[in-house]
């Protein structure tokens, strides 16, 4: 049960995640030139953050068992080891240049 | 240093990394910064969280309930971020509505002149775009409709033709199955013929063969009649000699009966011939009549076969009808083909002409993005004249203050002033009261002097009396 449950979290955060990028999108032309590039950095790191998500879900449906995944250990190694990085440097990154502006 | 203690270190590097944003966020809290949606960011950095838990990751005794406090926490923290996004975008959606509403409602006469000379034009502009993509639209769509129909026309004359063409050769085939019966018949009847005359020679060989019996026959009847005339001759000799010679009666008895049973095999074979020539009569009747049948029936098919060609001459009526409408086919094909050439140079101007509306509406793009910019920077601008606002508003606090202050001054100045006026009234009056005084001391001056004068010359006039006297 608990399986499922984190599962079916997990696709329900990344269709949040996918909406709340949208409107992150979609609030760019109320910002200003630099809140723009801040914004834009925001959205690749929430993107990174997607991926993450997916190679999450793809990790507990092996790690669950429910698909006989034999390269999910991998798939989420991975993921954890580039994408948690990626969005972290995102986040940093729109930090200075609202530091810089 | 395997793959699992490098997960541990990257995972650990990114809630560093995490910790070192929060610092520095934490860092420009009081500085002054012109994000709009810097809460995001401040959700997102909570997102720290779940990272540090997966940095955790490698207690296996924990693993399941990590996993689920995670995506928890993920859960909790995505859904603030997409109910927060939502209601900043829909805040500032209304505030960019309510500015763009101040912007039109605002009575600037270059607003008017912005409207009727740029915007206006561009948007006849565009109506005109418009309603001429939609006629080629329409004209495209009449046109492709009335592809369409040609298209099921030729297709239902191809039909038609191709179902003619296929009853025409259903016809050929059984006209060509008709002359084949005909012929195969024909053949027949030839072959009877030739049998019926085969068996009229035959007929004829046998009916010479059974006279030639039948002169043999008649030779043998009358060898036989010359034997019964002999016999009757031996007879007579016998019956002469009978009476002696009884044992010789026997004998010829015998060869009586010999003769009697030759006589009935030839009676028989008499009769078999005249069987045969019964036979014979008959197969002749029948070939007769079967040659007349045949004969009757080549009569019968002469108009079938006159109606075959006739049919035949049809066919080829109809094959060059046939070949008259493929070759009009073909010039409507041709003339599909020339209105499928126009209609792709209509399609390719269409094309040409959506793509300058695009080009068009990129530029209209390009100049909204710089007036996105330039709304930005008005933007910015009004952020600097809101803080300069601020800072007026203070200044003008200050200057009320100072205003109040100067008011009361300028009331004592006021005050003051009156109290001048008046005095200055007061002098002026003193002034005019000093001028009429000072007139009146100039005219009792002069009258002084001309009572000087006056007494001058009474002087004068005096002393020249006395000097007169004198």
């Amino acid at each position: 049960m608990l399986n499922e449950v984190i599962i079916g979290l997990t696709i329900a955060n990344m269709m949040m995640l996918v909406v709340s990028m949208i409107f992150m999108i979609k609030m760019r032309r109320f910002e200003s030139e630099k809140a723009k590039t801040v914004l834009n950095l925001l959205v690749s790191g929430m993107a990174f953050y997607l991926l993450l998500l997916i190679a999450d879900v793809l990790g507990y449906l092996g790690f669950f068992g429910v698909y006989e995944i034999s390269w999910h250990g991998i798939i989420r190694n991975t993921a954890v080891l580039v994408m948690g990085p990626l969005v972290a440097m995102c986040i940093l990154a729109s930090v200075f240049v609202i530091r810089e502006s | 240093m395997g793959l699992s203690s490098i997960l541990i270190f990257q995972g650990f590097f990114t809630v560093i990394l995490f910790i070192a944003i929060i610092f520095l966020w934490t860092g420009l809290g009081n500085e002054k910064y012109n994000v709009k949606s810097r809460k995001m960011l401040l959700i997102m950095l909570f997102l720290a969280i779940p990272f540090l838990g997966r940095a955790f990751g490698f207690m296996d005794s924990y693993m399941k309930e990590m996993m689920f406090a995670v995506v928890l926490l993920q859960f909790i923290i995505i859904s603030l971020m997409m109910m927060y996004g939502l209601m900043l975008y829909e805040r500032l959606r209304k505030a960019r509505v309510d500015e763009l509403e101040g912007i039109v409602n605002t009575k600037v006469p270059i607003k008017d002149d912005i409207n009727r000379e740029i915007i206006l034009p561009e948007i006849m502009r565009l109506g005109r775009v418009r309603s001429s993509i939609s006629n080629e639209t329409r004209a495209v769509e009449k046109l492709k409709k009335e592809h369409l129909s040609l298209e099921q026309k030729a297709n239902t004359i191809k039909l038609k033709v191709k179902e003619s063409l296929n009853e025409l050769g259903k016809k050929d085939i059984a006209l060509r199955k008709r002359e084949r019966e005909l012929n195969k018949k024909e053949g027949i009847a030839e072959s009877g013929i030739k049998k019926a005359i085969a068996g009229r020679e035959m007929i004829e060989k046998r009916q010479n063969e059974l006279n030639e019996m039948a002169a043999r026959l008649k030779e043998r009847g009358t060898m036989l009649e010359d034997k019964e005339d002999r016999l009757e001759e031996m007879k007579d000799d016998l019956n002469d000699i009978s009476k002696g010679i009884e044992k010789e009666r026997n004998v010829i008895e015998q060869r009586w009966n010999k003769a009697n049973a030759d006589r009935e095999e030839i009676k028989r074979s008499r009769e078999n011939v005249e069987n045969a020539m019964a036979d014979l009569r008959r197969e002749k009747a029948d070939v007769e009549a079967r040659i007349r049948r045949l004969e009757v029936e080549k009569n019968e098919f002469v108009p079938v076969k006159e109606f075959v060609m006739k049919q035949k001459e049809e066919l080829g009526n109809r094959v060059n009808e046939l070949r008259r409408k493929e070759l009009e086919i073909k010039a409507f094909e041709r003339e599909i083909m020339k209105r499928n050439a126009k209609l792709k140079k209509q399609e390719a101007d269409i094309e040409k002409k959506t793509s300058k509306v695009e080009a068009r509406e990129k530029s209209l793009k390009e100049i909204e993005m710089q007036v996105d910019d330039e709304q930005d920077a008005l933007d910015e601008q009004k952020d600097d004249i809101e803080d300069r606002m601020a800072e007026i508003k203070k200044e003008s606090e200050g200057l009320e203050a100072r205003k109040i202050e100067t008011e009361k001054i300028q009331e004592r100045l006021k005050s003051i002033e009156r109290e001048l006026k008046e005095k200055m009234d007061k002098v002026d009056i003193e002034e005019e009261s000093l001028v009429d005084e000072r007139r009146n001391m100039q005219k009792e001056r002069e009258r002084m002097a001309k009572k000087e004068m006056e007494m001058n010359k009474q002087v004068f006039s005096r002393i020249e009396g006395k000097s007169n006297a004198q």
